[in-house]
């Protein structure tokens, strides 16, 4: 019994007198597609960096198939199979795509550290790197400089980066936000293909995006889990209707 | 690439060539390639890790008195004492660098500078075995390989000092173009983001260390045996400060920084201090500040920058 892919226990996080997340609980399934939706300020990307291990709880546990993993350090947690992207793009900008995308399989394939140039090892970096760069249409940039891309591809690159590490829980932190609504499609195309066996965590406040994606969702509002469900029984949910979706009609 | 590769190939050559194009001035010669290698050792970690340290006298030093010590008291074999000398500031940047790395930025700065002068009372206060502040004396080195004696000329230490250089450049430019070298420029772009890539930041920016370490102990054991004399000055923060200068100037993280930056340091400062000897280190400060606002990468990135201007002219 290995237990759930990922699993958030009655986790609570206090930033002086805030409470950003309180007693959340959360469970991933193998391959599980959940999304976790709720208004701004309401924690979502403080639980990613809570899952992620870049912020340490004030109370409660992360579970990784079976593992504590609460006391493991962010770079561990990565080696131990969770990758993620950052809402606010966060890249090796005077790198070029392919650089950026080479330190990322490079570790991935446990070569990062070799204190001497590889042949074979860079051939099988270069070659996993173009797949990537393939799938994700990004080739035609491979040579530029990250700063120098429009932000829309910058959002690509840094869902590849997370990509890169095949990780087998992909947490992603409004992977669409900020890219014209040209180059959504090529995210979310990127996402619905993503391996049957990998669990991923979705945020994102485009709802049409979210029932179309998740088999889960979960409501976060203050820190708190409001409500969990398919996505049918949250959009019948009154209160998620009166706090979230309603707005979101709105907009 | 292959660019990089006919570089590489002129620094060797121009170390090899450098007896013939200037036979009177081998000692300089030394002296040049001893601090190229050290200014080497810290581009390491200013130009590839981003980590801006003072302390780097701190590991030329104990290399030196590593070095002599080990001359005066167990064996005068250059190369074992060059072995010594790499080997004792190896065992003290692991040493520091589990300290030290745990800081970054001005604190860095301030525990690397700290470290410079501990060391440096070290030497001070254990003057039985170094020499206090009179000097590590009486090293007599045995000839290199057991055959070429130390001669007046300066002939002997240069060759034995540039082919060390040498063999450090090879090791470097293998470092820099390996993957783990990659590793360091992307800790140097964004350290968080390397931690989120699975990235053991830590284990990698503290092997660097102990290599920039090694080689910085190795220029210090050269500079010991090639003058059979370690001052105290040779870890002293002045000197650690010397060395980032020539590296800047040069042109940090750019693979021939050292190469440019030292020759050019050492030339200027014999010059200077020959024509202005009241008001050297104003000339000096005044040509760093020229490569600052024209250079801002150093001279290596100057001269990158005059080459593709004659290149593109050319097209």
């Amino acid at each position: 019994m290995t237990g759930a892919a990922l699993e958030v226990r009655g986790v609570s996080k206090r930033f002086g007198s805030l409470d950003v997340a309180r007693n959340v609980q959360l469970s991933l399934e193998e391959g599980a597609r959940c999304a976790l939706i709720g208004p701004n300020g309401a924690g979502k990307t403080t639980l990613v960096n809570l899952i992620s291990g870049r912020l340490a709880p004030t109370a409660g546990e992360i579970w990784m198939s079976g593992r504590n993993v609460t006391a493991m350090p962010e770079a561990a947690r990565v080696k131990a199979g969770i990758g993620r992207t950052f809402q606010i793009t966060n890249l090796f900008r005077r790198l070029t795509v392919e650089e950026n995308l080479a330190l990322a399989v490079a570790e991935q394939l446990g070569a990062a550290g070799r204190l001497w140039p590889d042949r074979r090892a860079r051939a099988s970096i270069d070659g996993r790197v173009a797949g990537m760069l393939a799938m994700l249409r990004l080739t035609d940039h491979a040579g530029r400089r990250v700063e120098l891309l429009p932000y829309g591809v910058q959002r690509i690159v840094e869902l590849a980066l997370a990509l890169a590490l095949a990780p087998k829980i992909l947490l992603l932190d409004e992977p669409a936000a900020g890219v014209p609504r040209a180059d959504v499609g090529i995210i979310f195309e990127a996402i619905e293909q993503l391996p049957t066996s990998m669990a991923v965590l979705l945020i994102e406040h485009d709802i049409d995006v979210v029932f179309r994606f998740a088999t889960r969702v979960v409501v976060l509002v203050a820190g708190e889990v409001l409500a969990e469900g398919s996505p049918r029984e949250i959009s019948e949910h009154p209160q998620v209707r009166a706090l979230y979706l309603g707005d979101a009609r709105h907009e | 690439m292959r660019t990089t590769r006919a570089l590489d190939g002129l620094v060797l050559a121009g170390l090899a060539a450098f007896p013939m194009l200037a036979p009177g001035s081998l000692d300089l010669g030394a002296r040049m390639a001893i601090l190229v290698l050290c200014a080497m050792s810290l581009d390491l970690l200013v130009g590839y890790c981003g980590l801006i340290t003072l302390g780097h006298a701190a590991f030329f030093g104990a290399g030196a008195y590593a070095a002599g010590i080990f001359a005066v008291r167990a064996s005068a074999d250059p190369v074992a004492g060059l072995v010594v000398g790499g080997a004792a500031a190896a065992l003290l940047g692991l040493l520091s660098g589990v300290v030290l790395l745990r800081s970054r930025r001005l604190t860095l700065i301030m525990l690397s500078l700290a470290t410079v002068l501990i060391v440096q009372e070290a030497a001070n206060r254990w003057g039985g075995v170094t020499g206090g502040a009179d000097g590590l004396q009486g090293i007599a080195m045995s000839p290199l390989l057991g055959r070429f004696a130390f001669d007046l000329s300066g002939r002997v230490a240069y060759v034995y000092a540039a082919t060390t250089l040498a063999f450090a450049f090879l090791m470097f430019r293998s470092l820099v173009d390996s993957r783990f070298g990659q590793s360091l420029v992307g800790i140097r772009e964004n350290e968080a983001r390397m931690h989120a890539l699975g990235t053991p930041v830590g284990a990698r920016l503290r092997t660097a260390f102990v290599i920039s370490a090694a080689l910085a102990g190795v220029a210090g054991a050269l500079q010991a045996q090639v003058t059979e004399f370690v001052a105290l000055n040779a870890v002293s923060v002045e000197f650690s400060g010397e060395i980032l200068i020539m590296l800047i100037l040069g042109g940090a993280g750019r693979r021939y920084g050292a190469f440019l930056g030292a020759p050019v340091y050492v030339f200027m400062q014999d010059y200077l201090a020959r024509e202005d000897p009241a008001n050297w280190y104003l000339w000096i400060g005044l040509m760093l500040l020229a490569i600052v606002f024209l250079a801002p990468g150093g001279l290596t990135a100057g001269v990158a920058a005059i080459a593709r201007r004659i290149r593109g002219r050319r097209s």
